[in-house]
Order: C-alpha cells, then sequence, then structure tokens
C-alpha cells in the first residue's frame, strides 16, 4: 500500500506514473523534465501497483499520482482499477489524477461515463489530452508539473515586479532565496 | 502564316495516325521527330479535342508498342476539353483486352485527370455498369475506385454493388479507395450501408497523379483564362456572392467541412428547364433563397423567401441570418437546431476528426459570430458545450470554447453549476494560471452577458408564459429567436447573480490561493469585480450583490501597488452603488427587491471599515472595535507588538504596506519635507497619498476620500 505519508518530506519532489504498456507514460515523464520546475524532480512510472516491497525502503515519499487510461483499450482501464485498491486513500483529493488519453479516436472501448463515475467516486480530478500528440502531451505535463508543485507542498509567495526594484535599491543583509532549478532525474 | 506554323503538330498527328503496322522505333528518326513535336505543343499549349480523339486511337490500342504508347497518354493533355468520345473509345479499348495491363492503368488514370475537362458525361455515366465489373481486376481497382467515386449518383448505389464492395473490402482489408467508394454510397444512401467507415484517411485516393493533374492544371489555365466567368451559367451568377473566398476553394464533395453550402430545390437542373422555380419566380409565390444576392433584392422579397434546403447553411451568410432573424420561423429555427445539434455531436463528442480540427474552429468561429449577430445564446449549443468540457484537453479552441461558453443562456443555477461551472471548475483548478486567467475573463463576459442580454431575454419569456395562461391571444416574444413554447424556469435573476458571483468569487480565492499571487490573476479578478459593480450603474440592474469579503481581504494583501489601488477604487464603486440605490428606496423608486441587496450592507460597511483602518488608520488588527474582519488573523496584536518591537496595526498602513514600500522609498528619497524613516511619513499622509495619485494609484485616494470625508467615517450608510 502506497501511502502519501508515511515518509519524511523531502526537498525533492516524486511523482509516479501508472498505465499499462505503450501508453505513453515515458513521453509524458520526458516532457515534464522539459517543463519549467523551480524543484527537483523525480518521475517514476509503473505497468501496475502495487509497486514490488524489495526496494520500498530506497523509494522516496510519492507526493502525486496519476493513472493513464487509453481509452482505446480495455486492459488499460481494468489496470488502473485494479491498480487503485493499492493507493492509500489519502491521496485522493488532490494528490492523484487520471489521464484519459486518446479521447478524440473513433474506436473508443471504456464508456467516459465509467470513468467518470470512478472519479466522482474517489473524488479524482480526470485530465484529457492525447499523449500521442505532442501539443497535447506537453501541455498536459504542465498541468502535471504544477499539480506536483501543489501536492507536494512547495507553493511558495511570488515576488511583485516593484518590489523586486525596490530590493535592488536597497542594501539587502539576509539572502535573497534564489529558486533555481535543480538537476533532475528519471529513473 | 498560321497554317504553316501548325503544319508540323498535324503532320506528325497524321504520321502516327495512318501508320497502319508497328513502327520501327530503334533508328526511326521521323517517329522520334513526331513525338518530340507533340511533346513540346502539349506541355506547352495543349492538345485540341481533334487531336485528342485521334491520337488516344493510336495510344490505347497499342499497336506501336508500351513505350510509344505510354508516352503518347501522358501527352494527352488538353487546350480546352476533352471529346467525351475520347473517353469512350478509351474505355472501349480496354474493354477489347488488347492493350497491356499497365496500358489500361494508365488510360484510367488520364481519364482520371482529365475528368474535369470532359465536355459531357452523360454517355460515360451510362457505362457505369460496366465500369464497375472492372473492381474485380486488382491493378486497375484503385484507379476504378476514384473514376466511379467521380461518377457516382444516387441512383448507381444499389444495394447488389455495396454487396461487392463490402466482399471486396472483406477480401483485401481496408483500402483507402474502397472506403472512398463507400463513403461516397453512403453519403446517397445511408439506409443501405450499416457499417461504421472509418475515414481515417489523410487522402482518400492516394494513387492520384498529381503531378500530371497539376500540369493538365497549368495548361488549361494558360489556355483558357476567362474560363470561369464564361461558363457561369445563369444560376451561378444569380448565386449570392456571399465570402466567396471559401466558396470557390470548396470542392463538390469535401467531406470534412460539416457546414453545407447553401443550395436550394430550385436546382440547376430545375432552373435550366424552366421548371417550378421559374414559374414560382413569376408568379411570386416562393423565392428560395440561391436567388438572393443583395440586400435590396432580399427586402423586395422578404416575405416570400424560402429557406435553402439545408439550414446550416445559415452560418455561411449573413444575409440569411438577417432572414432567420427577421422572420423567426418556428420550423426553420428547429430544423437549424437539429442540424447544429447533429453536427456538433458529430464533430465535438462522437467522431472528432484528428485533421478537422481547422473545420471544428471554422464552425465555432461562425457560431461565435452568428451568436454575436443575434445577440442571444443558442440553447442546442449549450448543452453540447455542457458535455464537451467534461471531456475537453483544455487545450482545442480554447479561445472559441470559453467566449462561447461566456454566450450561455440563463438557467436556474444548480443547474447551471452542475452543467458549466463545475467541469469547467475542474479544468481551472489542474491548469496554469494563464488558463486561469482566461477562465476569469470567460466567467466575466458570463457575468455581463447574463446581466445584460439574457436576463431581458429570460424577463420576455416568463412574461410570455404566464401571460399564456390568461388569454389566448399573445404576442410572442420579439427579442428571442430560440424559444419554446414551454419549459422556461422562472427564478429571480437577483438569485443567480448572486451565487454566480459567491461561486466564482470561491474559485477566485483559490487562484489566488495556490496560484501565488500572480499580476496577471490579479488584475483578472479585479476586472471580475469591477463588472460586478459596474451592473447597477450601466444595465440598471435593480440590485447590488456584494464579493465576499474574504476575497477583498486576501487581494488586499497583494504585493502589487496597483492590485491595492484598483481594489480601493472597486470598494468605493460599490458604496457609491449602495448609496445610490438606498437613494432609489427613499424616493421610492426602486420595488420589491431592496431588502435582499441591503442584507449585505453590515457586511460592506465591515468591509470598508477594515480596509480603512488597515491602511489608513493603522488599526489593522484592531479588536475593540465592531470590525471583526480580520477575525481569521486570530491573534493577539498586542503579544505581537512586545514581541517585534514595532506597532503591528501599522503594518499595513499605506506606508508600511508591502505593495507600496517602493513608493515609500521613492517618496522618502525624492522629498523635500525632510523625512527620514517611514514610519514618519504618518504625519504627512496626505502629501504621501497625493504622490501615490501621482504615480497612477488613484483609487486609494478615491477611496480614502470617499470614507474619511467626514468626521465619522463609514458607519453612516
Amino acid at each position: 500500500m502506497i501511502h502519501p505519508f508515511n515518509k519524511k518530506p523531502e526537498k525533492k519532489t516524486a511523482i509516479l506514473i501508472v498505465g499499462s504498456e505503450g501508453v505513453g507514460k515515458h513521453a509524458l515523464a520526458l516532457d515534464m523534465l522539459k517543463t519549467e520546475h523551480p524543484f527537483e524532480l523525480n518521475i517514476r512510472t509503473a505497468g501496475c501497483l502495487p509497486l514490488p516491497s524489495e526496494k520500498a525502503a530506497d523509494r522516496p515519499r510519492l507526493d502525486f499520482i496519476c493513472f493513464v487510461i487509453d481509452i482505446t483499450k480495455p486492459d488499460s482501464f481494468k489496470i488502473v482499477k485494479e491498480s487503485l485498491q493499492h493507493m492509500d486513500v489519502s491521496y485522493c483529493l488532490g494528490k492523484a489524477c487520471f489521464i484519459v488519453s486518446k479521447v478524440k479516436n473513433t474506436n473508443r472501448s471504456v464508456p467516459l461515463e465509467s470513468i467518470h463515475d470512478l472519479a466522482n467516486r474517489l473524488s479524482m480530478q480526470v485530465l484529457f489530452g492525447d499523449l500521442q500528440n505532442e501539443a497535447e502531451r506537453l501541455h498536459l505535463a504542465r498541468r502535471l508539473v504544477s499539480m506536483l508543485h501543489l501536492s507536494a507542498g512547495l507553493q511558495c509567495c511570488g515576488s511583485a515586479p516593484t518590489l523586486v526594484n525596490c530590493v535592488i535599491d536597497f542594501p539587502v543583509q539576509t539572502d535573497v532565496h534564489t529558486a533555481e532549478p535543480v538537476s533532475s532525474g528519471i529513473s | 502564316m498560321s497554317s504553316k506554323q501548325r503544319n508540323p503538330l498535324n503532320d506528325a498527328v497524321n504520321y502516327l495516325v495512318t501508320a497502319d503496322s508497328k513502327l520501327r522505333i530503334k533508328g526511326n528518326e521521323a517517329l522520334h521527330k513526331s513525338l518530340e513535336v507533340i511533346e513540346r505543343t502539349a506541355t506547352s499549349l495543349g492538345l485540341s479535342p481533334d487531336q485528342i480523339l485521334q491520337l488516344v486511337d493510336v495510344a490505347a490500342s497499342g499497336k506501336q508498342g508500351e513505350t510509344v504508347s505510354k508516352k503518347l497518354i501522358k501527352l494527352l493533355i488538353p487546350a480546352t476539353k476533352v471529346p467525351e468520345t475520347a473517353v469512350l473509345k478509351a474505355i472501349s479499348w480496354i474493354c477489347t483486352n488488347r492493350p497491356s495491363m499497365t496500358i489500361q492503368c494508365l488510360l484510367i488514370r488520364w481519364i482520371i485527370v482529365v475528368y474535369d475537362y470532359i465536355d459531357r458525361r452523360d454517355r460515360l455515366h451510362g457505362l457505369y455498369g460496366l465500369l464497375f465489373r472492372f473492381l474485380h481486376f486488382h491493378s486497375l481497382l484503385p484507379y476504378m475506385c476514384q473514376l466511379l467515386y467521380f461518377l457516382t449518383r444516387r441512383e448507381d448505389v444499389k444495394l447488389y454493388r455495396v454487396r461487392q464492395l463490402l466482399e471486396l473490402q472483406k477480401n483485401l482489408g481496408q483500402q483507402p479507395y474502397l472506403t472512398g467508394l463507400l463513403l461516397i454510397y453512403k453519403h446517397y444512401q445511408p439506409g443501405l450501408l450499416s457499417v461504421v467507415i472509418n475515414r481515417n484517411y489523410k487522402s482518400l485516393f492516394p494513387t492520384y497523379d498529381r503531378k500530371w493533374g497539376a500540369m493538365v492544371r497549368l495548361i488549361q489555365e494558360k489556355s483558357n483564362p476567362l474560363e470561369r466567368s464564361q461558363n457561369d451559367t445563369v444560376l451561378e451568377r444569380l448565386q449570392p456572392k456571399l465570402d466567396t473566398s471559401y466558396m470557390a476553394a470548396a470542392s463538390k464533395r469535401r467531406k470534412l467541412d460539416c457546414i453545407p453550402d447553401i443550395h436550394s430545390n430550385a436546382s440547376r437542373a430545375d432552373f435550366a428547364k424552366g421548371g417550378f422555380s421559374k414559374l414560382n419566380l413569376l408568379n411570386g409565390t416562393v423565392v428560395p433563397f440561391v436567388h438572393i444576392s443583395t440586400f435590396g433584392k432580399l427586402l423586395e422579397s422578404i416575405d416570400k423567401i424560402e429557406f435553402p434546403n439545408q439550414m446550416g447553411a445559415v452560418l455561411k451568410s449573413r444575409l440569411l441570418q438577417h432572414v432567420i432573424s427577421y422572420s423567426s420561423d418556428k420550423v426553420a429555427v428547429t430544423r437549424f437546431q437539429f442540424w447544429l445539434q447533429a453536427t456538433l455531436h458529430e464533430v465535438l463528442l462522437d467522431y472528432p476528426l484528428e485533421n478537422g480540427n481547422e473545420y471544428t474552429a471554422r464552425l465555432l468561429r461562425l457560431l461565435k459570430s452568428f451568436q454575436d449577430f443575434l445577440q442571444e445564446g443558442i440553447p442546442v449549443l449549450d448543452a453540447v458545450l455542457s458535455s464537451y468540457i467534461c471531456q475537453w484537453n483544455g487545450l482545442d479552441n480554447r479561445c472559441l470554447i470559453l467566449k462561447l461558453l461566456a454566450r450561455c443562456r440563463l438557467h436556474q443555477f444548480s443547474y447551471f453549476r452542475e452543467s458549466i461551472l463545475n467541469p469547467l471548475g475542474k479544468l481551472f483548478f489542474s491548469s496554469a494560471v494563464y488558463f486561469k486567467c482566461q477562465t476569469i475573463q470567460a466567467l466575466t463576459d458570463m457575468l455581463q452577458n447574463q446581466v445584460a442580454v439574457e436576463r431581458l431575454h429570460h424577463e420576455e419569456l416568463v412574461s410570455y408564459q404566464t401571460q399564456s395562461d390568461i388569454n389566448t391571444t399573445k404576442s410572442k416574444p420579439m427579442s428571442v429567436l430560440f424559444w419554446e413554447e414551454e419549459g422556461e424556469e422562472d427564478f429571480k435573476t437577483v438569485d443567480f447573480v448572486r451565487e454566480f458571483i459567491q461561486f466564482v468569487s470561491q474559485l477566485c480565492l483559490v487562484a489566488l490561493q495556490c496560484g501565488r499571487s500572480h499580476p496577471l490573476l490579479e488584475h483578472c479578478i479585479l476586472n471580475f469585480l469591477e463588472m460586478a459593480s459596474f451592473l447597477h450603474k450601466c444595465y440598471q440592474v435593480p440590485f447590488v450583490v456584494f464579493p465576499p469579503a474574504s476575497l477583498c481581504v486576501r487581494l488586499l494583501f497583494s504585493t502589487n501597488p496597483y492590485t491595492v489601488s484598483r481594489l480601493c477604487s472597486v470598494i468605493s464603486r460599490f458604496k457609491c452603488v449602495f448609496q445610490s440605490l438606498k437613494m432609489q428606496q427613499n424616493t421610492g423608486q426602486l420595488e420589491g427587491r431592496r431588502n435582499e441587496s441591503f442584507e449585505s450592507v453590515t457586511e460592506v460597511n465591515k468591509t470598508i471599515l477594515c480596509l480603512i483602518n488597515a491602511l489608513w488608520r493603522c488599526k489593522a488588527f484592531d479588536h475593540s472595535e465592531e470590525a471583526r474582519q480580520m477575525e481569521e488573523l486570530s491573534f493577539s496584536p498586542e503579544l505581537v507588538d512586545q514581541r517585534i518591537g514595532v506597532d503591528c496595526g501599522e503594518m499595513l498602513s499605506i506606508y508600511h504596506h508591502q505593495a507600496f514600500s517602493c513608493f515609500t522609498y521613492k517618496f522618502i528619497k525624492e522629498n523635500t519635507l525632510g523625512i527620514k524613516h517611514p514610519t514618519e511619513i504618518k504625519v504627512c499622509k496626505r502629501e504621501f497619498l497625493g504622490y501615490l495619485e501621482r504615480h497612477n494609484l488613484k483609487g486609494l485616494n478615491e477611496f480614502v476620500s470617499s470614507v474619511i470625508i467626514r468626521s465619522k467615517p463609514s458607519t453612516t450608510k
């Protein structure tokens, strides 16, 4: 069972992408790394849950889980439904989402209603977008990164443009915290 | 002179035609020379119909060998028209099976390339059944399919042909050319084909010789540049020349484009034969819309216009939009709604074409302009959009979708929240700041539209329905085009607006909390609040809805000076609205709804007091007064004062406020009053206020002067 609070929070964030083979998890992960993110990003992918127990200790705390459903493949939906049983319920609100791919395809075999039903029951978000399409994938990646940012608790206050002006003029004693993007890796 | 010039070509053609037996190719200079002459003429000027007729025989018979025949067929480029006989000859040669398969293929390809330039096609069409038999030859299949695709008419679609085609598809698998032919069959007789046809092909006929076709077109354009204007039939000249840019581009069978062209029962054939349409024209009973080209003509026959066959064409013609909005013909409106529902379902929900995005965008754009023209929302569109946003990726046609949503009809709020606001909210929370800004902007437009336009429509419809209960003769609702006899729920607009503003304010609050205080986001939120404050003044709404104080307080903590300044001006505008409403109530101009608006007066007063305490009176966290707005920040100010040694009541005053700190700094640097520290500004706050106003922060001064002008501030209202 994966739990969001059973490990200490770290400076880096971790997101887990769950989905059957060939749905485009890795392409999505690479796009997420391409987007601008002012924090260290650790992306993991899995075919299904539960994750193997032997490496559980090495694994970072997972801040966000997204389940990819390919709407043309009933299997991918089945896998996601089964995987959900191995996820703690505290992920549901705000720390997990479904991604529904290929919704514009003509031969849908998973009814949209059942996905919406499942999502409503668990109060999870559903994002739509074709993982095969580059523009849509990038758009999805951006949305995922911003959701991860929130769920990892890293949201910080922005600074006003005029205030920056003022800081530059004043002699500043304390260090100004600059949030530089840290090198990120995919595993 | 000219006869001499044309001689070599005629000679060459004659040479080839008169040759009885097979000519020697190697070393035969006469043959090479004549071919060269033909090539030069064909590729520069094209061949005349007679020459084509003669050469088809030579080429199709195959008696001069494969190489010569191939070359000749490639060179059969018409200068003007291709005689039908030439095409028939080619087909009859194919039937003899004398020429080789390659030549047969090439002949069909030639017919396809010159198809548009064949002078008549009736006899060619007579061979339809024969040509259909050729589908059994696998090498001819792709080309024959395309030829049949061109030739097919409604009466050709027969069950046994459909069966044969399906059989072929079963044997060969899904092939684009078979799909193409089946598509045209399905288009003519949807009842005969129950199979789902997958049209995910880039092109239905990839075998088409584009280069060859381009060459033929080039020669045609060169030799008859005025062809189009000369060949215009009477009807085409009569047809309205509206938006010709895309009407010219649309070919007869472009399926991707879902908006039909304007056509009518008064079709070309009828008109040419002088059939009923001409008669009707003379009688003056009915005028088909296709015969109306100008606005003047429209006015002449405005009571006799017959709508086109497909109502979807309304989107393409502004004139037709005038007609439909004037006539408010119930049948036409229903037909349009049916068409729109079916088309939108297909385009957005069921089978969105992967490459049909530009067509979808055009449809949406035209719908938007139609709605802008009518100044009302289309109920069917709202219904489809509400299910579409449940599966929308937030990217496709974003601007258009949001604009169309903003034009939504007025509904009961509970329905409105379920169908539109909640799905939109889900997208909103999971998206980046820019999308949030766009959504808030769309919601602002929606509020304006609901109050300014749809509210009046709604009131008219409701009064129409209640009127119908009393007496039988009733006037139709004039300002609304899309309406039903029944089903308009009666509810108060004020309830809708209150709940709408509450909902959007909550969205804004969450967006501010999780999306940092983004300047653009704050700008959009303030736009929304400004719109809420304008409603009474601009649209004569007899009520006012104050946004939740929590949103105002959140904006007060912004780091952007312009946000705080605009917030102040919005609040003072609200104060004016409440005052003017109070005045109207006292003079008796206001009926009924007064209580609802004034319920929130205490909250408004609290908010004003809170702001003025924080910004001006240096009592930001004062609990002693009745202003308990800051209760959420439940800490003891005295305790903080002791800890940090500063009066924390001053922390949010204009000279200490984080948003104005840069101005404070500059003020101290530039001032002539001898101030060294921000705290000293306390004694010359008015000067500092003036300084801020000179830097375009006018809202603060407006607010302070509207509240502090009397000795006892704010509470008297």
